[in-house]
Protein backbone atom coordinates (compact mmCIF):
# COMPACT_ATOMS: atom_id res chain seq x y z
CA UNK A 1 0.00 0.00 0.00
CA UNK A 2 2.85 2.75 1.01
CA UNK A 3 4.80 1.51 -2.12
CA UNK A 4 1.76 2.33 -4.53
CA UNK A 5 0.79 5.62 -2.25
CA UNK A 6 4.69 6.62 -2.61
CA UNK A 7 4.41 5.55 -6.78
CA UNK A 8 1.44 7.94 -6.80
CA UNK A 9 3.07 10.96 -5.07
CA UNK A 10 6.11 10.72 -6.93
CA UNK A 11 4.60 10.82 -10.41
CA UNK A 12 2.17 13.74 -8.83
CA UNK A 13 5.62 15.82 -8.03
CA UNK A 14 7.07 15.00 -11.45
CA UNK A 15 3.71 15.11 -13.28
CA UNK A 16 4.28 19.49 -12.94
CA UNK A 17 7.74 18.68 -14.79
CA UNK A 18 6.52 16.76 -17.85
CA UNK A 19 3.25 19.38 -18.36
CA UNK A 20 6.05 21.84 -18.88
CA UNK A 21 8.37 19.65 -21.01
CA UNK A 22 5.66 18.73 -22.71
CA UNK A 23 4.70 22.27 -23.72
CA UNK A 24 7.84 22.66 -25.85
CA UNK A 25 7.93 18.99 -26.89
CA UNK A 26 4.08 18.12 -27.57
CA UNK A 27 3.22 21.57 -28.21
CA UNK A 28 5.62 23.49 -30.18
CA UNK A 29 7.20 20.24 -31.31
CA UNK A 30 10.74 20.84 -30.46
CA UNK A 31 13.20 19.61 -27.61
CA UNK A 32 14.09 22.29 -25.60
CA UNK A 33 17.26 21.55 -23.57
CA UNK A 34 17.13 24.14 -21.19
CA UNK A 35 15.12 21.96 -18.93
CA UNK A 36 18.43 20.60 -17.49
CA UNK A 37 18.98 23.71 -16.29
CA UNK A 38 15.55 25.77 -15.24
CA UNK A 39 15.01 22.51 -13.06
CA UNK A 40 17.52 23.09 -10.82
CA UNK A 41 17.36 27.13 -11.07
CA UNK A 42 13.76 26.87 -9.83
CA UNK A 43 14.97 24.53 -6.81
CA UNK A 44 17.75 26.51 -5.83
CA UNK A 45 15.71 29.93 -5.93
CA UNK A 46 13.23 27.86 -4.23
CA UNK A 47 15.62 26.47 -1.63
CA UNK A 48 17.01 30.17 -1.06
CA UNK A 49 13.43 31.71 -0.78
CA UNK A 50 13.02 28.93 2.07
CA UNK A 51 15.90 29.92 4.07
CA UNK A 52 15.15 33.38 3.11
CA UNK A 53 11.92 32.83 5.30
CA UNK A 54 9.45 34.06 2.29
CA UNK A 55 6.28 32.67 2.08
CA UNK A 56 5.46 29.64 0.17
CA UNK A 57 2.98 31.73 -2.64
CA UNK A 58 5.90 33.90 -2.86
CA UNK A 59 8.42 31.25 -3.20
CA UNK A 60 7.20 29.37 -5.91
CA UNK A 61 6.05 32.81 -8.24
CA UNK A 62 9.88 33.30 -7.59
CA UNK A 63 10.58 30.07 -8.78
CA UNK A 64 8.35 30.03 -11.85
CA UNK A 65 9.58 33.43 -12.63
CA UNK A 66 13.43 32.39 -12.42
CA UNK A 67 12.67 29.66 -15.46
CA UNK A 68 10.09 32.12 -17.63
CA UNK A 69 13.55 34.22 -17.54
CA UNK A 70 15.47 31.30 -18.53
CA UNK A 71 13.07 30.11 -21.80
CA UNK A 72 13.50 34.01 -22.63
CA UNK A 73 17.18 33.82 -22.74
CA UNK A 74 16.66 30.52 -24.85
CA UNK A 75 14.22 32.05 -27.33
CA UNK A 76 16.64 35.21 -27.28
CA UNK A 77 19.82 33.32 -28.61
CA UNK A 78 16.94 31.79 -31.28
CA UNK A 79 15.47 34.66 -32.12
CA UNK A 80 17.88 37.15 -31.95
CA UNK A 81 21.35 35.60 -32.20
CA UNK A 82 19.74 33.02 -35.10
CA UNK A 83 21.15 30.32 -32.90
CA UNK A 84 19.88 26.72 -33.59
CA UNK A 85 17.08 25.79 -31.04
CA UNK A 86 19.05 22.99 -30.03
CA UNK A 87 22.01 24.61 -29.52
CA UNK A 88 20.07 27.30 -27.69
CA UNK A 89 18.81 24.89 -25.11
CA UNK A 90 22.01 23.64 -24.63
CA UNK A 91 23.69 26.99 -23.78
CA UNK A 92 21.79 28.42 -21.64
CA UNK A 93 21.28 24.99 -19.49
CA UNK A 94 24.94 25.25 -19.60
CA UNK A 95 25.50 29.11 -18.23
CA UNK A 96 22.69 28.45 -16.14
CA UNK A 97 24.99 26.12 -13.75
CA UNK A 98 27.01 29.02 -12.87
CA UNK A 99 24.46 30.84 -12.29
CA UNK A 100 22.41 28.44 -9.99
CA UNK A 101 25.91 28.14 -7.95
CA UNK A 102 26.34 32.06 -7.63
CA UNK A 103 22.21 31.88 -6.53
CA UNK A 104 23.50 29.15 -3.96
CA UNK A 105 26.36 31.16 -2.99
CA UNK A 106 28.69 28.93 -4.49
CA UNK A 107 27.81 25.78 -2.71
CA UNK A 108 26.69 22.82 -4.30
CA UNK A 109 24.15 21.47 -1.86
CA UNK A 110 21.54 23.16 0.08
CA UNK A 111 19.93 21.13 3.15
CA UNK A 112 16.20 22.41 4.09
CA UNK A 113 15.68 20.03 7.10
CA UNK A 114 15.24 22.79 9.61
CA UNK A 115 12.99 24.60 7.11
CA UNK A 116 9.24 25.04 7.01
CA UNK A 117 8.28 24.11 3.48
CA UNK A 118 5.22 23.54 1.66
CA UNK A 119 4.94 19.58 2.47
CA UNK A 120 5.45 20.04 6.32
CA UNK A 121 3.06 18.30 8.41
CA UNK A 122 0.98 20.50 10.46
CA UNK A 123 0.11 19.45 13.61
CA UNK A 124 -3.32 17.76 13.20
CA UNK A 125 -1.71 15.51 10.61
CA UNK A 126 -0.23 12.42 12.46
CA UNK A 127 2.74 11.01 11.56
CA UNK A 128 0.89 8.29 10.00
CA UNK A 129 -1.10 10.15 7.80
CA UNK A 130 1.61 12.34 6.42
CA UNK A 131 1.49 10.26 3.02
CA UNK A 132 -2.00 10.90 2.62
CA UNK A 133 -1.33 14.53 3.14
CA UNK A 134 0.89 15.13 1.04
CA UNK A 135 -0.79 13.35 -1.45
CA UNK A 136 -3.64 15.43 -1.13
CA UNK A 137 -2.05 18.28 -1.43
CA UNK A 138 -0.24 17.48 -4.66
CA UNK A 139 -3.39 16.36 -6.22
CA UNK A 140 -4.97 19.62 -5.97
CA UNK A 141 -1.59 21.73 -6.92
CA UNK A 142 -1.29 19.45 -9.88
CA UNK A 143 -5.11 19.87 -10.80
CA UNK A 144 -4.98 23.14 -10.72
CA UNK A 145 -1.88 23.54 -12.91
CA UNK A 146 -3.57 21.24 -15.22
CA UNK A 147 -6.93 23.15 -15.44
CA UNK A 148 -4.79 26.23 -15.95
CA UNK A 149 -2.90 24.61 -19.04
CA UNK A 150 -5.87 23.09 -20.20
CA UNK A 151 -7.41 26.65 -19.90
CA UNK A 152 -5.08 28.26 -22.02
CA UNK A 153 -4.64 25.76 -24.72
CA UNK A 154 -8.21 26.63 -25.59
CA UNK A 155 -7.69 30.55 -25.72
CA UNK A 156 -7.04 32.10 -28.77
CA UNK A 157 -3.51 32.45 -27.68
CA UNK A 158 -3.04 28.82 -26.69
CA UNK A 159 -4.60 27.55 -29.60
CA UNK A 160 -1.84 30.20 -32.29
CA UNK A 161 0.88 28.60 -29.90
CA UNK A 162 -0.55 24.95 -31.20
CA UNK A 163 -0.30 26.46 -34.93
CA UNK A 164 3.17 27.91 -34.27
CA UNK A 165 4.38 23.72 -32.98
CA UNK A 166 1.79 22.59 -36.36
CA UNK A 167 2.61 25.03 -38.98
CA UNK A 168 4.57 27.91 -38.00
CA UNK A 169 3.84 29.35 -41.63
CA UNK A 170 0.35 29.53 -40.73
CA UNK A 171 1.09 31.84 -37.54
CA UNK A 172 2.38 34.42 -40.02
CA UNK A 173 -0.29 33.76 -42.53
CA UNK A 174 -2.77 34.60 -39.87
CA UNK A 175 -0.93 37.94 -39.43
CA UNK A 176 1.29 37.01 -35.59
CA UNK A 177 4.30 37.06 -35.09
CA UNK A 178 5.68 33.65 -34.49
CA UNK A 179 9.06 34.57 -32.70
CA UNK A 180 6.51 35.73 -30.25
CA UNK A 181 4.53 32.42 -29.61
CA UNK A 182 8.14 30.28 -29.56
CA UNK A 183 8.91 33.07 -27.09
CA UNK A 184 5.91 32.72 -25.10
CA UNK A 185 6.01 28.73 -25.81
CA UNK A 186 9.73 28.50 -24.00
CA UNK A 187 9.13 30.69 -21.05
CA UNK A 188 6.27 29.31 -20.28
CA UNK A 189 7.59 25.78 -20.64
CA UNK A 190 10.37 26.59 -18.45
CA UNK A 191 8.80 28.73 -15.51
CA UNK A 192 6.30 25.81 -15.22
CA UNK A 193 9.49 23.10 -15.13
CA UNK A 194 11.08 25.63 -12.56
CA UNK A 195 7.91 25.41 -10.55
CA UNK A 196 8.19 22.01 -10.61
CA UNK A 197 12.33 22.18 -9.02
CA UNK A 198 10.84 24.45 -6.62
CA UNK A 199 8.31 21.59 -5.34
CA UNK A 200 10.93 18.97 -5.44
CA UNK A 201 13.33 20.47 -3.08
CA UNK A 202 10.32 21.31 -0.88
CA UNK A 203 9.36 17.87 -0.89
CA UNK A 204 13.02 16.04 -1.02
CA UNK A 205 14.22 18.89 1.96
CA UNK A 206 17.99 18.95 0.00
CA UNK A 207 18.70 20.70 -3.22
CA UNK A 208 21.83 19.81 -5.15
CA UNK A 209 23.34 21.48 -8.43
CA UNK A 210 22.82 17.96 -10.02
CA UNK A 211 19.40 17.71 -9.45
CA UNK A 212 18.40 18.69 -13.21
CA UNK A 213 20.76 15.88 -14.36
CA UNK A 214 18.90 13.67 -16.84
CA UNK A 215 15.48 15.24 -16.32
CA UNK A 216 14.36 15.79 -19.89
CA UNK A 217 15.08 11.71 -20.71
CA UNK A 218 12.74 11.66 -17.47
CA UNK A 219 10.27 14.05 -18.29
CA UNK A 220 10.09 12.81 -22.45
CA UNK A 221 9.91 9.33 -21.10
CA UNK A 222 7.28 9.68 -19.18
CA UNK A 223 5.26 11.52 -21.41
CA UNK A 224 5.64 9.35 -24.17
CA UNK A 225 4.95 6.55 -21.97
CA UNK A 226 1.53 8.89 -21.25
CA UNK A 227 0.98 8.82 -24.61
CA UNK A 228 1.04 5.27 -25.69
CA UNK A 229 -1.37 4.48 -22.55
CA UNK A 230 -3.81 6.91 -23.45
CA UNK A 231 -3.70 7.19 -27.32
CA UNK A 232 -6.91 5.53 -28.31
CA UNK A 233 -8.22 8.38 -26.16
CA UNK A 234 -9.26 11.69 -26.25
CA UNK A 235 -7.49 12.26 -23.23
CA UNK A 236 -6.08 15.42 -23.01
CA UNK A 237 -2.19 16.65 -23.23
CA UNK A 238 -1.77 17.57 -19.28
CA UNK A 239 -3.46 14.06 -18.39
CA UNK A 240 -1.14 12.21 -20.62
CA UNK A 241 1.51 13.36 -18.91
CA UNK A 242 0.45 13.05 -15.41
CA UNK A 243 -0.53 9.53 -16.07
CA UNK A 244 2.49 8.70 -17.86
CA UNK A 245 4.57 10.10 -15.15
CA UNK A 246 3.26 8.35 -12.37
CA UNK A 247 3.17 5.34 -14.81
CA UNK A 248 7.31 6.35 -15.17
CA UNK A 249 7.53 6.28 -11.12
CA UNK A 250 5.73 3.04 -11.37
CA UNK A 251 8.21 1.46 -13.59
CA UNK A 252 11.11 2.73 -12.01
CA UNK A 253 9.74 1.90 -8.51
CA UNK A 254 9.65 -1.90 -9.44
CA UNK A 255 12.78 -1.90 -10.71
CA UNK A 256 14.62 -1.17 -8.07
CA UNK A 257 11.94 -3.62 -5.97
CA UNK A 258 13.55 -6.14 -8.13
CA UNK A 259 17.02 -5.36 -6.72
CA UNK A 260 17.84 -2.99 -10.00
CA UNK A 261 20.75 -0.99 -9.27
CA UNK A 262 20.17 2.19 -8.67
CA UNK A 263 23.32 3.06 -10.88
CA UNK A 264 21.40 1.06 -13.48
CA UNK A 265 18.18 3.76 -14.23
CA UNK A 266 19.45 6.48 -16.31
CA UNK A 267 20.14 3.42 -19.19
CA UNK A 268 16.62 1.77 -17.61
CA UNK A 269 14.96 4.89 -18.15
CA UNK A 270 16.42 5.52 -21.73
CA UNK A 271 15.38 2.23 -22.22
CA UNK A 272 11.72 2.72 -21.45
CA UNK A 273 11.71 6.05 -23.63
CA UNK A 274 13.17 4.10 -26.48
CA UNK A 275 10.29 1.15 -26.23
CA UNK A 276 7.66 3.45 -24.98
CA UNK A 277 8.40 5.46 -28.38
CA UNK A 278 8.84 2.32 -30.69
CA UNK A 279 5.37 0.68 -29.63
CA UNK A 280 3.08 3.79 -30.30
CA UNK A 281 0.61 2.22 -32.74
CA UNK A 282 1.36 4.76 -35.65
CA UNK A 283 5.12 4.58 -34.88
CA UNK A 284 4.28 0.53 -35.05
CA UNK A 285 2.47 0.82 -38.66
CA UNK A 286 5.26 2.69 -40.72
CA UNK A 287 8.11 0.16 -38.86
CA UNK A 288 6.47 -2.99 -40.04
CA UNK A 289 5.53 -1.47 -43.23
CA UNK A 290 9.18 -0.15 -43.37
CA UNK A 291 10.27 -4.05 -42.38
CA UNK A 292 8.39 -4.98 -46.07
CA UNK A 293 9.70 -2.57 -47.69
CA UNK A 294 13.60 -3.84 -47.26
CA UNK A 295 16.06 -1.59 -45.80
CA UNK A 296 14.45 1.78 -46.16
CA UNK A 297 15.22 2.52 -42.47
CA UNK A 298 16.57 6.19 -42.38
CA UNK A 299 13.44 7.44 -44.29
CA UNK A 300 10.80 5.71 -42.67
CA UNK A 301 12.07 5.99 -38.82
CA UNK A 302 11.98 10.13 -39.85
CA UNK A 303 8.76 10.11 -41.27
CA UNK A 304 7.19 7.88 -38.49
CA UNK A 305 8.07 10.19 -36.41
CA UNK A 306 6.67 13.48 -37.69
CA UNK A 307 3.12 11.19 -38.12
CA UNK A 308 3.96 10.33 -34.44
CA UNK A 309 4.44 14.01 -33.27
CA UNK A 310 1.29 14.93 -35.49
CA UNK A 311 -1.61 12.82 -34.80
CA UNK A 312 -1.53 14.00 -31.14
CA UNK A 313 -2.41 16.76 -29.43
CA UNK B 1 -4.03 49.75 -54.65
CA UNK B 2 -1.02 47.68 -54.60
CA UNK B 3 1.95 49.62 -56.76
CA UNK B 4 5.14 47.91 -57.27
CA UNK B 5 7.77 50.41 -58.26
CA UNK B 6 11.52 50.28 -59.69
CA UNK B 7 11.57 47.08 -57.79
CA UNK B 8 14.70 46.28 -58.15
CA UNK B 9 15.92 42.59 -56.74
CA UNK B 10 18.90 39.87 -57.09
CA UNK B 11 19.49 37.02 -55.51
CA UNK B 12 23.09 35.43 -54.53
CA UNK B 13 24.64 38.99 -54.49
CA UNK B 14 28.47 39.46 -54.43
CA UNK B 15 28.82 36.01 -55.67
CA UNK B 16 29.92 34.67 -59.06
CA UNK B 17 26.22 33.23 -59.42
CA UNK B 18 24.34 36.62 -58.80
CA UNK B 19 21.16 36.64 -60.63
CA UNK B 20 19.52 40.19 -61.24
CA UNK B 21 16.14 39.14 -61.43
CA UNK B 22 13.84 42.18 -60.82
CA UNK B 23 15.06 45.11 -62.96
CA UNK B 24 12.90 48.29 -62.49
CA UNK B 25 10.21 46.42 -62.42
CA UNK B 26 6.48 47.79 -62.12
CA UNK B 27 3.15 46.43 -61.56
CA UNK B 28 -0.18 48.21 -60.57
CA UNK B 29 -2.57 46.09 -59.48
CA UNK B 30 -6.28 48.26 -58.76
CA UNK B 31 -8.94 47.28 -56.29
CA UNK B 32 -11.12 44.59 -57.51
CA UNK B 33 -9.22 42.82 -59.99
CA UNK B 34 -8.33 39.72 -60.60
CA UNK B 35 -4.88 39.05 -61.91
CA UNK B 36 -3.42 35.72 -63.39
CA UNK B 37 -0.32 35.38 -63.71
CA UNK B 38 1.64 33.04 -66.09
CA UNK B 39 5.06 32.25 -67.18
CA UNK B 40 8.12 29.69 -67.09
CA UNK B 41 9.47 28.28 -64.02
CA UNK B 42 12.18 30.85 -62.83
CA UNK B 43 10.30 33.97 -65.25
CA UNK B 44 9.78 35.19 -60.96
CA UNK B 45 6.23 34.59 -60.69
CA UNK B 46 6.43 33.04 -57.39
CA UNK B 47 8.97 35.68 -55.90
CA UNK B 48 6.65 38.00 -57.29
CA UNK B 49 4.47 36.67 -54.87
CA UNK B 50 7.28 36.73 -52.00
CA UNK B 51 7.79 40.23 -52.38
CA UNK B 52 4.33 41.61 -52.43
CA UNK B 53 3.72 39.57 -49.13
CA UNK B 54 7.22 40.37 -47.40
CA UNK B 55 8.96 36.83 -47.45
CA UNK B 56 11.36 38.22 -49.51
CA UNK B 57 13.27 41.99 -49.08
CA UNK B 58 13.10 43.98 -51.91
CA UNK B 59 16.65 45.32 -52.73
CA UNK B 60 15.49 49.04 -53.96
CA UNK B 61 11.86 50.12 -55.35
CA UNK B 62 8.57 50.38 -53.43
CA UNK B 63 6.06 48.61 -52.28
CA UNK B 64 2.73 50.70 -52.14
CA UNK B 65 -0.61 49.42 -50.68
CA UNK B 66 -3.72 50.81 -49.75
CA UNK B 67 -1.43 54.25 -49.94
CA UNK B 68 1.02 52.79 -47.66
CA UNK B 69 4.52 52.05 -48.02
CA UNK B 70 4.90 48.91 -46.96
CA UNK B 71 8.26 48.30 -48.56
CA UNK B 72 10.03 47.00 -45.29
CA UNK B 73 7.03 45.99 -43.08
CA UNK B 74 7.59 42.67 -41.63
CA UNK B 75 5.98 39.40 -43.08
CA UNK B 76 3.24 38.91 -40.78
CA UNK B 77 2.28 42.56 -40.36
CA UNK B 78 1.64 42.60 -43.95
CA UNK B 79 -0.49 39.01 -43.95
CA UNK B 80 -3.10 40.81 -41.67
CA UNK B 81 -4.60 41.99 -44.60
CA UNK B 82 -3.09 40.15 -47.27
CA UNK B 83 -4.00 36.20 -47.43
CA UNK B 84 -2.20 33.57 -49.26
CA UNK B 85 -2.69 29.89 -50.64
CA UNK B 86 0.45 27.88 -51.13
CA UNK B 87 0.82 25.17 -53.99
CA UNK B 88 1.21 22.32 -51.13
CA UNK B 89 -1.70 21.78 -49.36
CA UNK B 90 -0.51 21.55 -45.89
CA UNK B 91 0.55 24.65 -45.91
CA UNK B 92 -2.41 26.17 -45.58
CA UNK B 93 -3.84 24.62 -42.20
CA UNK B 94 -3.47 23.13 -39.05
CA UNK B 95 -3.30 19.63 -39.38
CA UNK B 96 -3.68 18.66 -35.30
CA UNK B 97 -6.51 20.88 -34.86
CA UNK B 98 -9.98 20.68 -36.02
CA UNK B 99 -12.72 21.93 -38.88
CA UNK B 100 -14.06 23.93 -36.28
CA UNK B 101 -11.08 25.15 -34.59
CA UNK B 102 -8.93 26.13 -37.78
CA UNK B 103 -12.15 28.04 -39.24
CA UNK B 104 -12.31 30.15 -35.90
CA UNK B 105 -8.92 30.84 -35.56
CA UNK B 106 -9.09 32.06 -39.18
CA UNK B 107 -11.93 34.39 -38.84
CA UNK B 108 -9.81 36.18 -35.83
CA UNK B 109 -7.51 37.15 -38.63
CA UNK B 110 -6.66 40.92 -38.23
CA UNK B 111 -7.91 41.04 -34.80
CA UNK B 112 -5.85 40.19 -31.28
CA UNK B 113 -5.24 36.78 -30.28
CA UNK B 114 -6.16 37.50 -26.67
CA UNK B 115 -6.96 35.02 -23.53
CA UNK B 116 -10.56 34.94 -24.88
CA UNK B 117 -12.14 31.42 -25.64
CA UNK B 118 -11.04 29.93 -29.00
CA UNK B 119 -13.70 28.11 -31.17
CA UNK B 120 -16.69 29.08 -29.09
CA UNK B 121 -19.90 27.09 -29.26
CA UNK B 122 -21.57 30.44 -30.13
CA UNK B 123 -19.24 30.62 -33.34
CA UNK B 124 -20.95 26.90 -34.66
CA UNK B 125 -23.42 28.34 -37.21
CA UNK B 126 -21.50 30.87 -38.77
CA UNK B 127 -18.75 28.28 -39.38
CA UNK B 128 -20.88 25.73 -40.56
CA UNK B 129 -22.47 28.20 -42.86
CA UNK B 130 -19.14 28.96 -44.49
CA UNK B 131 -17.90 25.18 -44.96
CA UNK B 132 -21.09 24.73 -46.25
CA UNK B 133 -19.50 26.98 -49.41
CA UNK B 134 -17.10 24.42 -50.10
CA UNK B 135 -19.58 21.83 -51.06
CA UNK B 136 -17.85 19.13 -49.68
CA UNK B 137 -20.28 17.79 -46.91
CA UNK B 138 -17.20 18.84 -44.69
CA UNK B 139 -20.18 20.45 -42.62
CA UNK B 140 -21.01 17.03 -40.93
CA UNK B 141 -17.18 16.86 -39.68
CA UNK B 142 -16.18 20.20 -38.05
CA UNK B 143 -14.83 18.12 -35.46
CA UNK B 144 -12.50 16.13 -37.09
CA UNK B 145 -9.14 16.84 -37.15
CA UNK B 146 -7.58 18.05 -40.38
CA UNK B 147 -5.14 15.80 -40.52
CA UNK B 148 -7.45 12.84 -42.19
CA UNK B 149 -8.80 15.05 -44.70
CA UNK B 150 -7.37 14.20 -48.34
CA UNK B 151 -5.50 16.99 -50.28
CA UNK B 152 -8.42 18.31 -52.09
CA UNK B 153 -10.31 18.77 -48.71
CA UNK B 154 -7.35 20.62 -47.10
CA UNK B 155 -6.68 23.13 -49.94
CA UNK B 156 -10.24 23.87 -49.95
CA UNK B 157 -9.89 24.45 -46.70
CA UNK B 158 -6.90 26.59 -46.83
CA UNK B 159 -9.07 28.67 -49.41
CA UNK B 160 -11.72 29.35 -47.51
CA UNK B 161 -9.33 29.77 -44.50
CA UNK B 162 -7.74 32.75 -46.10
CA UNK B 163 -10.51 34.43 -47.90
CA UNK B 164 -13.07 34.13 -44.61
CA UNK B 165 -11.68 37.09 -42.99
CA UNK B 166 -12.00 38.99 -45.91
CA UNK B 167 -8.13 40.39 -46.59
CA UNK B 168 -7.61 43.19 -49.28
CA UNK B 169 -5.62 41.13 -51.28
CA UNK B 170 -5.19 37.56 -52.05
CA UNK B 171 -1.84 35.60 -53.85
CA UNK B 172 -2.91 32.18 -54.94
CA UNK B 173 0.26 30.52 -55.64
CA UNK B 174 -0.32 27.58 -57.96
CA UNK B 175 -2.75 26.36 -55.46
CA UNK B 176 -4.55 24.28 -57.68
CA UNK B 177 -1.45 22.57 -58.91
CA UNK B 178 -0.89 19.61 -56.46
CA UNK B 179 -4.46 18.20 -56.94
CA UNK B 180 -6.21 15.51 -59.22
CA UNK B 181 -7.96 17.48 -62.65
CA UNK B 182 -11.28 16.83 -60.69
CA UNK B 183 -10.28 18.39 -57.53
CA UNK B 184 -8.40 21.08 -59.22
CA UNK B 185 -11.45 22.05 -61.38
CA UNK B 186 -13.75 22.18 -58.26
CA UNK B 187 -11.36 24.15 -56.83
CA UNK B 188 -11.18 26.69 -59.53
CA UNK B 189 -15.02 27.10 -59.43
CA UNK B 190 -15.22 27.85 -55.72
CA UNK B 191 -11.87 30.34 -55.82
CA UNK B 192 -13.99 32.20 -58.82
CA UNK B 193 -16.78 31.47 -56.70
CA UNK B 194 -15.41 32.77 -53.42
CA UNK B 195 -13.66 35.62 -55.33
CA UNK B 196 -16.78 36.87 -56.24
CA UNK B 197 -18.60 36.44 -53.18
CA UNK B 198 -16.32 38.28 -50.85
CA UNK B 199 -14.99 40.89 -53.48
CA UNK B 200 -11.02 40.49 -53.47
CA UNK B 201 -8.45 41.77 -55.26
CA UNK B 202 -6.83 38.36 -56.29
CA UNK B 203 -3.82 37.67 -57.89
CA UNK B 204 -3.25 33.89 -59.13
CA UNK B 205 -0.04 32.08 -60.64
CA UNK B 206 -1.18 29.06 -62.78
CA UNK B 207 0.60 26.84 -65.55
CA UNK B 208 -2.46 25.57 -66.64
CA UNK B 209 -3.30 27.77 -69.66
CA UNK B 210 -7.26 26.64 -69.94
CA UNK B 211 -7.61 28.50 -66.23
CA UNK B 212 -5.04 31.34 -67.12
CA UNK B 213 -7.74 32.26 -70.10
CA UNK B 214 -10.99 31.19 -68.10
CA UNK B 215 -10.69 32.51 -65.13
CA UNK B 216 -9.83 36.44 -63.73
CA UNK B 217 -10.00 39.78 -65.67
CA UNK B 218 -6.06 39.91 -66.41
CA UNK B 219 -3.27 38.46 -67.64
CA UNK B 220 0.08 38.75 -66.82
CA UNK B 221 3.16 36.52 -68.62
CA UNK B 222 6.53 37.08 -66.87
CA UNK B 223 9.68 36.08 -68.58
CA UNK B 224 13.15 36.22 -67.05
CA UNK B 225 11.65 39.35 -64.22
CA UNK B 226 9.63 41.46 -66.54
CA UNK B 227 6.46 41.66 -67.80
CA UNK B 228 6.15 40.52 -71.50
CA UNK B 229 2.20 40.53 -71.71
CA UNK B 230 -0.52 42.45 -70.11
CA UNK B 231 -3.80 42.02 -71.24
CA UNK B 232 -7.50 42.65 -69.45
CA UNK B 233 -10.86 42.28 -69.94
CA UNK B 234 -12.45 42.23 -73.44
CA UNK B 235 -8.93 41.54 -74.74
CA UNK B 236 -8.21 39.12 -72.61
CA UNK B 237 -11.38 37.21 -73.59
CA UNK B 238 -10.15 37.61 -77.63
CA UNK B 239 -7.21 35.79 -75.98
CA UNK B 240 -6.52 32.10 -77.41
CA UNK B 241 -4.37 28.99 -76.32
CA UNK B 242 -1.85 29.14 -79.60
CA UNK B 243 -1.53 32.98 -79.12
CA UNK B 244 -0.37 32.22 -75.19
CA UNK B 245 1.68 28.75 -76.42
CA UNK B 246 2.88 30.77 -79.41
CA UNK B 247 4.25 33.50 -77.13
CA UNK B 248 5.50 30.79 -74.38
CA UNK B 249 7.60 29.16 -77.08
CA UNK B 250 8.88 32.37 -78.75
CA UNK B 251 10.40 33.18 -75.34
CA UNK B 252 12.03 30.30 -74.51
CA UNK B 253 13.81 29.35 -77.64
Amino acid sequence: MNFILDVIIQGLLYSVLAMGVALTFKVLRSADLTVEGSFPLGAVVGAMALIEGFPIPLVLLLAFTAGWLAGIVTSWLQLVLKIQPLLSGILTMSGLYTINLIIAQNRSNLPLFQTTTLFTRPSWVSIDQTRFYHLGLLLVIVLILKLLIDWFLTTKKGMMLSVAGDNPLLVVGLGENLGSYQTLGLSLSNGIIALSGALVVMMTRFYDLSLGFGMLVVALASIVMGDSLLKSTTAKLTTMAIFGSILYRFSVASALALRLHPSGLRLMTVLIFVIALVFQPSHMQSFIKSMKGGWGFATSSKHSKIISFKHTK
Amino acid sequence: MLHLQNIQKSFHSNTLNELSLFNNFNLCINEGEFVVVVGSNGSGKSSLLNLIDGQLDIDDGKILFMNQDISHLPSFKRRQSISRVYQDPSLGTSPSLTIFENMSLALNKGKPYNLSRCAHVSQRDVIKQYVTLLNLGLEDKLDVSVSWLSGGQRQALSLLMAVCSQPKLLLLDEHTAALDPKSSQHMMKLTQKLVEDFKMTTVMITHQIKDALEYGDRCVMLHEGSIVLDVSDEQKHKLQPKDLLTLFHSLSL
